[in-house]
């Protein structure tokens, strides 16, 4: 009941920070995502700021036919250019959050595997950081070092102890200083390309009752299945009723691709 | 001495080695002298390297363990404080750390404010990505991006809806035809394919009632792009049955320029695929003018088995589509010419066991059919942000011959000659104002002519058709001949209105318009058996007009949708004096609800009422001959009919299991004042309505189960369906009950359990009844086992491997079974030569023989399956 009160009050951020996040497809070829990091010294939420207002307008049925209404006028207008780009279509592309609350040493994850809603936690003393010795200039800060093996992974960040907030993008933190890049041996990063001072509310993350608490790892199993059997949901929900399955489509898709977390095997 | 003082020493430098300095402190705002929470607390060596941190915790404190503090700084800081720097080296612990309230001093770089239209990702199907080897159309790959799915028809679903746009960089060239880009164009020439969800492409209730469907958009690549591309495959090889040459071909040619698109495609084959169906318009709504063939002469098929396996055709498929843009507007020219013949044979003989010796009657239906399809399309449309216009005229004529002969001891020939002519033309304007008021005009002007003529000759004196028509003055003695001649056609017009707006939640639309309709029949049968009473022309002019409106009214309150659909029409119908002038009013309303609690369960239930206006192609008092042995004539008046359905539906999903479920159910119930009935007049059967009242009442359920198998990388799928129709009629006089039932299951398994290993199987079972007055016929199964396996030896080589078997119940207890063994065996010289051998129904299974039995007589029947045939195939492409 008190955890209830205390994450439903909003607090004020004291940063917000812009990250583009680096992946990529299961085909090898890289993708790019826009994140945000709202944060204070004991609370901090990391989102794409699109899918937060789409999640903020469809939470309500009259926000939901606004929404539709807003992706009909792009539609539209693109319509009458005569070319249509589905890239511009306000849609949501990017499906997480992560909640890390330093009032209870927990990272809340929120989540989608395809339309369904999911959520998990994990404490914060998952990650034991090995302060190097190299210094590095990002975005005008000095930053230092660190090193961390985390769910599979081996990060290697860069923190600024000039910004006296021990948090970072995704679910990395527990340095003296915030985070402003992280990568993995294999491409994967985070690379801030923003900084200011901000005043902006840190609210909830809009519908979080309709997420269901799930674990990590089933959740990673599920999306890994949905990569290799992308048919299966299909057919087994009827639409590929009449339609004869290329054997091909069953292959798996290329074997080195794997999520940013890969201890779920 | 020395001794003494060396273990001293180590003593003493054991235990400065183990001496830890306990960093513990708290940190405090200096101002409130409330302790903060958050602050990082870093220990920084003399050469400023971080030592040690840590963060205070809710009531300020920090706690560190270090082995030295010599020469260290102590720095803690937090935002909106000033960072505190204290030298530990002459510090006792415990420490009191107070925090002044102050800025750091951020070095901001804006935060770019990502917009909602702005990039990010995108949702774009990267082709390459999914394209495999042996792929050649774009099609082939759609069928395995994630969430799209391409029917054999080549009807393309996303997410299990049919889509309802689709675009070639951003341009719709071919409308509803787009089989035709799904099927030819090569997926080498396609980037990436968009999808659109939500599209809603130009409809009046856009942004106001939503769409659920979605869009397609092929971007080509810029190799494709300002130049014609071509590909053509040639397959030729050898066929048991027919017996003689069998072909395949197909060249394809595409151009997409900035200001002109086209795409041509000529096909041709002759192994049992029926290319007309691929210029199917998906996107085609019914014509108004309403007009159906009275004359049906159908050629003998083989029940319960594959179409490719029993269709015995030449068929070849032309298709033409421009476009040209000017400025914001579009003009595009479409023209398709599809020819199919298909050629039937089909042997039956009855044995009647008589006293005086067994009387063996055999006939002999062997058919062509004959049918060429000519259409063209011309249509403007001119899109701005405000007004939406579009003019389609389309103009198509159908040719239908038909010859069907039956030998033996009835034998005749029917002749039918079945061409259809039609003229439409569409208008639409959507005007917007006020951001999202939208008024929609429609016009729709349609008409139609559909001649037939049906001529059967029978030889004089030969068979009971002979002897029955010899009676007459016929010109030729041993050949006499009876012609049915329709004359029927039809101009409708419709011009309609629309507006939409949104309050509070709920979404009223308004829909009125008139319509009007004229439509002339004439029928004449000069040669009627004189056993059949009754008039044998029909003369008769039909007009109606028609004011209707279409309210509907869409409510949400919580998760549940309320949708309320109230038509009304008056219509006033005249029949030229040869029936009653008519004023009706009409009114069918609907209500339906949807519920939704959650992401996975949706449960709705929909319920209407109402009337409606009888077809009026039933009205023709006159007799009218449909077959050689068919006469039907239809009611003399004008009627209404009244009905009631109710449905209810459920569909369950869990994404994250893989696991799909949805189930149907609808009863509904119909009234007519006419019944239908039938009277036998020695060998004819004669169709006549009578005005009584007849009922009927139907009951469908169906249900689907699906589960994802992802340890093989396939799926499995249960589904069942039930079905009851209950109609009455009458026949011989005597009222008669009849209802059919029908139940069917199914099961389907695919995966891929090894890496050079997939399989596909189905398996399918269904049963039929027939009760006429509660007297029950046996049910009747039929069985359907197929199995297809995939060996992938080698990145150059593939072979299929596929099985299929029949169990079909002919009788109680007899069964006719089949087994039918395919192989195919591919090679891939290069990127753009391929070739292919397939040898299919390698048992050369030529018949479709069978014999029922049953106390008076038997009865053999003989039917002809596509024999074995080998074709051996080369696809080359730009």
């Amino acid at each position: 009941m008190c955890l209830v009160a205390i994450t439903a009050m909003a607090q004020t951020a004291d940063i917000e920070v812009s990250y583009n996040m680096r992946s990529f497809y299961a085909n090898g070829v890289e993708k790019n995502n826009k994140y945000h990091l709202l944060a204070n010294s004991t609370l901090s939420k990391f989102f794409n700021p699109q899918s937060e207002e789409i999640d903020s307008l469809t939470s309500t049925p009259e926000g939901l036919a606004n929404f539709k209404k807003t992706q009909e006028a792009a539609l539209k207008a693109m319509i009458g250019l005569g070319q249509i780009t589905v890239d511009k279509l306000p849609r949501k592309k990017v499906t997480d959050y992560v909640i890390k609350s330093a009032q209870d040493s927990i990272i809340t994850v929120y989540d989608m595997i395809r339309d369904e809603h999911v959520v998990y936690t994990e404490p914060f003393s998952e990650m034991l950081w090995e302060i190097g010795d190299s210094i590095k200039n990002v975005l005008g800060y000095d930053c230092v070092q660190a090193t961390s093996d985390y769910h599979g992974r081996e990060w290697t960040v860069w923190f600024t102890p000039d910004i006296p907030i021990q948090d970072g993008p995704w679910k990395l933190r527990g340095l003296p200083g915030l985070i402003l890049e992280a990568t993995t041996g294999d491409g994967i990063g985070f690379f801030a390309d923003g900084i200011e001072q901000t005043a902006k509310q840190i609210k909830n993350v809009y519908g979080s009752e309709k997420y269901e608490k799930q674990n990590r790892k089933d959740i990673l199993r599920a999306r890994r299945a949905m990569i290799d059997n992308p048919m299966g949901a299909l057919s087994a929900n009827g639409s590929l009723e009449g339609a004869k399955i290329d054997p091909n489509a069953l292959k798996p898709k290329s074997g080195s691709f794997d999520f940013i977390e890969t201890d779920y095997r | 001495m020395n001794r003494l003082i060396i273990i001293f020493l180590c003593l003493l430098v054991t235990a400065s080695a183990m001496a830890q300095v306990n960093v513990t402190g708290t940190v405090i705002d200096k101002e409130s002298k409330e302790p903060l929470g958050g602050a990082s607390v870093i220990v920084k060596g003399a050469e400023g390297k971080i030592k040690k941190f840590a963060s205070s915790k809710a009531n300020g404190n920090f706690e560190m363990t270090m082995p030295s503090v010599d020469g260290c700084r102590l720095e803690v800081s937090m935002m909106g404080f000033a960072k505190q720097s204290i030298p530990l080296d002459s510090v006792s612990f415990p420490l009191t750390v107070y925090m002044e309230q102050g800025n750091i001093q951020l070095k901001e770089v804006t935060v770019k404010a990502d917009r909602i239209r702005e990039q990010g990702d995108t949702i774009t199907y990267n082709v390459g990505s999914f394209a495999q080897q042996q792929d050649r159309s774009i099609g082939d790959v759609l069928k395995r991006m994630p969430g799209i799915n391409v029917e054999s028809s080549g009807k393309i679903q996303y997410q299990g809806e049919d889509i309802n746009k689709f675009y070639i960089e951003g341009s719709d060239l071919l409308g509803g035809k787009y089989g035709i880009a799904t099927n030819g164009i090569s997926h080498e020439d396609v980037g990436a394919v968009e999808v659109m969800e939500n599209h809603q492409p130009m409809q009046v209730l856009a942004g106001i009632s939503f769409s659920d469907k979605a869009a397609i958009n092929l971007k080509l690549k810029n190799k494709a792009k300002a130049t014609w591309t071509f590909h053509g495959d040639a397959g030729g090889g050898y066929s048991w049955l027919p017996e003689g040459a069998v072909w395949d071909g197909e060249l394809f040619a595409m151009a997409v320029m900035p200001g002109f698109q086209n795409i041509t495609t000529l096909k041709t084959n002759n192994i049992g695929e029926d290319l007309s169906a691929q210029a199917t318009d998906f996107f085609a709504s019914r014509r108004g003018t309403d007009l159906t063939r009275y004359v049906g002469v159908s050629l003998p098929g083989v029940p319960n088995l594959s179409r490719k396996r029993t269709l015995f055709n030449r068929s070849a498929l032309v298709s033409t589509n421009s476009l040209w843009k000017f400025g914001r507007g579009e003009f595009k020219a479409q023209i398709d010419y599809s020819f199919n013949r298909i050629t039937a044979e089909a042997a039956n003989i009855t044995t009647y066991f008589l006293n005086e010796g067994n009387r063996v009657v055999t006939e002999n239906r062997n058919g062509i059919d004959r049918s060429h399809s000519l259409s063209g399309k011309l249509i403007y449309e001119l899109n701005q942000k405000t007004a939406f216009i579009n003019n389609t005229l389309k103009a198509n004529i159908d040719w239908d011959d038909v010859r069907l002969g039956v030998a033996g001891s009835l034998p005749n020939s029917q002749t039918a000659s079945l061409p259809d002519y039609y003229v439409g033309n569409d208008f639409k304007l959507i005007k917007r104002f006020k951001g999202t008021h939208l008024v929609t005009f429609k016009s729709v002007n349609e008409w139609e002519s559909l001649p037939q003529t049906l001529s059967v000759d029978s030889e004089h004196g030969k068979g009971e058709y002979g002897k029955a028509v010899s009676n007459r003055l016929m010109p030729e003695v041993g050949n006499l001949r009876s012609i049915q001649y329709v004359k029927d056609h039809a101009f409708y017009t419709d011009e309609s209105a629309a507006y939409a707006f949104s309050i509070k939640g709920i979404t009223v639309s308004l829909e009125g318009g008139i319509k009007g309709y004229f439509r002339t029949l004439n029928t004449k049968l000069p040669d009627m058996p004189e056993e059949i009473p009754g008039e044998t022309t029909n003369v008769l002019n039909t007009r109606y007009f028609t004011v209707y409106a279409t309210p509907k009214f869409e409510y949400w309150v919580k998760r549940v949708n309320f949708t309320l659909n109230a038509p009304v029409s008056f219509a006033h119908y005249a029949f030229d004096k040869a029936l009653a002038n008519r004023d009706d009013v009409y009114f069918s309303p609907s209500l339906s609800m949807n519920w939704k609690p959650n992401n996975r369960l949706s449960i709705g239930i929909r319920g209407g009422s109402g009337r409606s206006p009888m077809d009026l192609n039933l009205i023709h008092p006159g007799y009218i001959m449909t077959d050689y042995r068919s006469f039907r004539s239809g009611v003399d008046d004008f009627y209404s009919s009244t009905s009631q359905n109710v449905s209810a539906n459920l569909s369950y999903k869990h994404t994250r299991h893989g696991l799909f479920a949805n189930a149907y159910a609808m009863q509904s119930w119909s009234h007519n004042p006419y019944t239908l009935a039938q009277q036998l007049y020695g060998d004819y059967i004669v169709y006549s309505y009578t005005p009584a009242k007849s009922d009927g009442r139907m009951l469908m359920a169906s249900g689907n189960i699906g589960k994802t198998l992802d340890f093989m990388r396939g799926s499995a799928n249960i589904n069942g369906s039930f079905s009851r129709r209950e109609t009455h009629l009458i026949s011989e006089n005597n009222s008669v009950n009849s209802v059919g039932t029908t139940w069917s299951a199914g099961v389907k398994i695919n995966g891929a359990p090894l890496r050079w290993l997939s399989f596909d199987y189905r398996f399918s079972l269904s049963s039929s009844r027939l009760s006429m007055n509660s007297t029950n016929a046996s049910w009747l199964s039929n069985m359907e086992n197929e199995l297809l396996l995939n060996i992938m030896p080698h990145k150059k080589w593939e072979w299929h491997i596929s099985g299929e078997h029949y169990r079909n119940e002919l009788t109680e207890d007899n069964f006719k079974n089949v087994f039918l063994l395919d192989t195919k065996l591919i090679y891939k010289i290069n990127k753009r030569l391929e070739l292919s051998g397939s040898l299919t129904n390698i048992f050369n299974q030529r018949t479709y023989n069978y014999t029922t039995y049953n106390q008076l007589s038997t009865f053999e029947s003989q039917r002809w399956l596509r024999g074995r045939q080998l074709l051996i195939s080369i696809s080359l492409r730009k």
